[in-house]
């Protein structure tokens, strides 16, 4: 559905992402992990068309994304929950929802599906005449969440949904991923919480430096030598025992 | 105040409501403001056309959080046109007697005039609404700066339909106080209907956060480009009911001066809230007038005070930078008036009530 092809980007002189190749098939959740400054984010906004890549390709159903504008994009079925929960705070929260909903210019369905997203997040019901920027950080998380879900995509970017959240609510967050999983929708999951991504991904790619160290599915990985994995991960070895990094 | 949880209620205290607050207390100006002297009027009269103008400049301002530097040049076309189409066919003659058939034989009346002067000018903010609004932020703003001049030399050398530097006079002084005061509220009333619209909406969402606006599918040079044509309009019958309130003006009566005016008034006012357009303009009108009468010289108990000329300019440029120092979101805060109800428990804080985010706040409230 989704395939990245050698894809290099640079912040001036500094090579953020090197030659990165993944791929994301129909109803799979992807899991793409590694630590601070791995290139993830990067990653995430070239497929989303926020910066452009020096090389390689990036094709959405066999059409190619590059040189599309982020707005261009969001129509071809890719939505982006962008890190740190971009909400738009000084609107209500159904106003959010409904901006969700842009590029489904005259769809009759809009109304009843953001219905059906109250239900589904009950809180963004309860509070849906409320400031969004008033809600907690796991509210605006659902919020942006269900946001992007609105756009009825293909393929849901999700940065890093759980940072900066308290434990319980990386939970609730993680049980929102796995709710997504089942309903069919296809997921790109870029995580820094490792163990919990390898739980819920069907495949996990390991990013680190800007380069794929590691990628397989659920089974592969979880079956792997533990220091192989935090070799992979953190590019060392931190010893014998080491719990999996978050 | 007792709980509403009827829509309807709802529905009328953050629509309806904030409407009325704007406009009555503007009605109740017009009334005082007709019993007063005929220099009182004028002054009233004044203010009224400036709140379209204000207002109309708001539209696009407010709604985009870009400023334009060079609205006035709707001002500009709007007054032309309407001097065109209302003086009557022998006064054209004489005054501009080189003018094309087209403009040469028609004649409108007040209302006529003032419309298809809004309706040119909006013709115009179309021609230019896509190229311009390709730009953001500072280049926008001098972009339309340069289409501010562009539009002055036009008009100054064009001297077989404007006059030129010399005064296009004899227009029907048809605009009054009551006509002013119902086509300020009809500015205002479609202000707060377009703020509400989806447009609107995506608007004060690219407004806020310009890339999650784009992340869910916003086209913002096209959104801005609707609005920027409906301000065009707006600002252009505001230039429309100049001319036929002054009768005489040049190319250099609506410029540069007039441009400083608007902007002062809308962001002492608040740039970002209809509230504040509307609150600024009559701040700004009664300091101004006040001001000018005192530039005469004035006695203040013994004390005799002589001629202070440009007394206006530097009053309004010291209020703007004090409003820009201490309440950068302007005197409303860049608020709306609140709903008249208060929700229910579980949907407070009300939106409309709510401060502004903190990292634009300074004032402390």
């Amino acid at each position: 559905m989704l395939s990245l092809t050698g894809i290099f980007v640079n912040y001036g002189h500094v090579a953020a992402v090197r030659g990165v190749s993944l791929e994301v098939n129909e109803g799979e959740v992807v899991g793409l992990i590694g630590p601070n400054g791995a290139g993830k984010t990067t990653l995430l906004s070239a497929i989303a068309g926020v910066i452009r890549p020096e090389r390689g390709d990036i094709q959405l159903l066999g059409e190619t994304l590059l040189g599309k504008a982020p707005e261009k994009i969001v129509p071809m079925g890719i939505s982006l929950v962008p890190e740190g929960r971009e909400i738009f705070g000084t609107l209500t929260v159904e106003e959010n929802l409904r901006l969700g909903a842009t590029i489904r210019r005259r769809d009759p369905e809009v109304a009843g599906d953001i219905e059906s997203m109250m239900e589904r997040f009950p809180i963004l019901g309860k509070y849906r005449g409320t400031h969004a920027g008033a809600l907690s950080g796991g509210e605006q998380q659902q919020l942006a969440i269900a946001r992007a879900l609105l756009a009825n995509p293909k393929l849901l970017l999700l940065d890093e949904p759980s940072l900066g959240l308290a434990p319980k609510l990386v939970d609730q967050v993680f049980d929102i991923v796995g709710q997504l999983k089942e309903d069919g929708v296809t997921v790109l999951l870029v995580e820094q919480n490792a163990r919990r991504t390898l739980e819920f991904a069907d495949r996990t790619y390991v990013l680190r430096s800007g380069e794929i160290r590691l990628s397989g599915t659920k089974k592969e990985l979880s079956s792997m030598d533990n220091a192989d994995f935090e070799h992979a991960f953190l590019g060392f070895h931190r010893g014998e025992r080491q719990g999996e990094s978050r | 105040m007792k709980h509403s949880n009827s829509p309807l209620l709802s529905w009328i205290g953050r629509r309806v409501w904030p409407l009325v607050a704007l406009i009555v207390p503007l009605g109740a100006i017009a009334l005082f403001g007709g019993t007063g002297s005929i220099v009182f009027q004028r002054e009233v009269t004044t203010m009224m056309m400036y709140m379209v103008v204000v207002v109309g400049y708001y539209i696009f301002v407010g709604n985009s959080g870009v400023t334009s530097f060079g609205h006035i040049s709707f001002m500009i076309i709007g007054a032309y046109t309407a001097a065109l189409l209302t003086l009557t066919v022998q006064q054209k003659i004489i005054l501009l007697p080189d003018l094309p058939s087209f403009l040469a034989d028609v004649h409108f009346g007040f209302v006529g005039g003032a419309l298809l002067g809004a309706v040119v000018a909006a013709v115009f903010a179309a021609v230019i609404a896509l190229p311009i609004n390709r730009l953001t932020g500072i280049s926008l703003s001098l972009a339309m700066f340069a289409i501010l001049l562009t539009v002055n030399v036009i008009v100054s050398h064009w001297t077989s339909v404007t006059r030129g530097v010399t005064s296009m006079f004899g227009v029907p002084q048809s605009t009054t106080l009551g006509s002013a005061f119902v086509f300020a509220s009809i500015t205002i009333v479609a202000a707060w209907m377009f703020q509400w619209t989806r447009v609107g909406l995506r608007m004060r969402a690219a407004r806020e956060d310009e890339p999650a606006a784009r992340a869910v599918g916003i086209s913002i040079p096209r959104d801005r480009a609707i609005a920027f044509i409906l301000s065009g309009f707006f600002v252009g019958l505001g230039g429309a009911l100049f001319a036929q309130f002054l009768g005489a003006f040049n190319s250099d009566t609506f410029y540069i001066s007039t441009t400083l005016l608007t902007i002062a008034m809308l962001v002492i006012g608040g740039f970002k809230s209809l509230s504040g357009a509307v609150v600024g303009t009559v701040f700004v009108s009664a300091l101004d007038a006040g001001l000018r009468r005192m530039e005469d010289g004035f006695a203040l108990g013994p004390l005799e005070v002589g001629s202070r000329p440009g007394l206006s300019a530097v009053g309004l440029a010291l209020c703007m930078l004090l409003v820009l120092v201490f309440r950068s979101e302007g005197l409303t805060g860049s608020r709306e008036i609140p709903s008249l109800w208060r929700l229910r428990r579980n949907e407070t804080p009300p939106a409309d009530t709510l401060p502004a985010p903190a990292t634009d706040r300074k004032d402390v409230s």
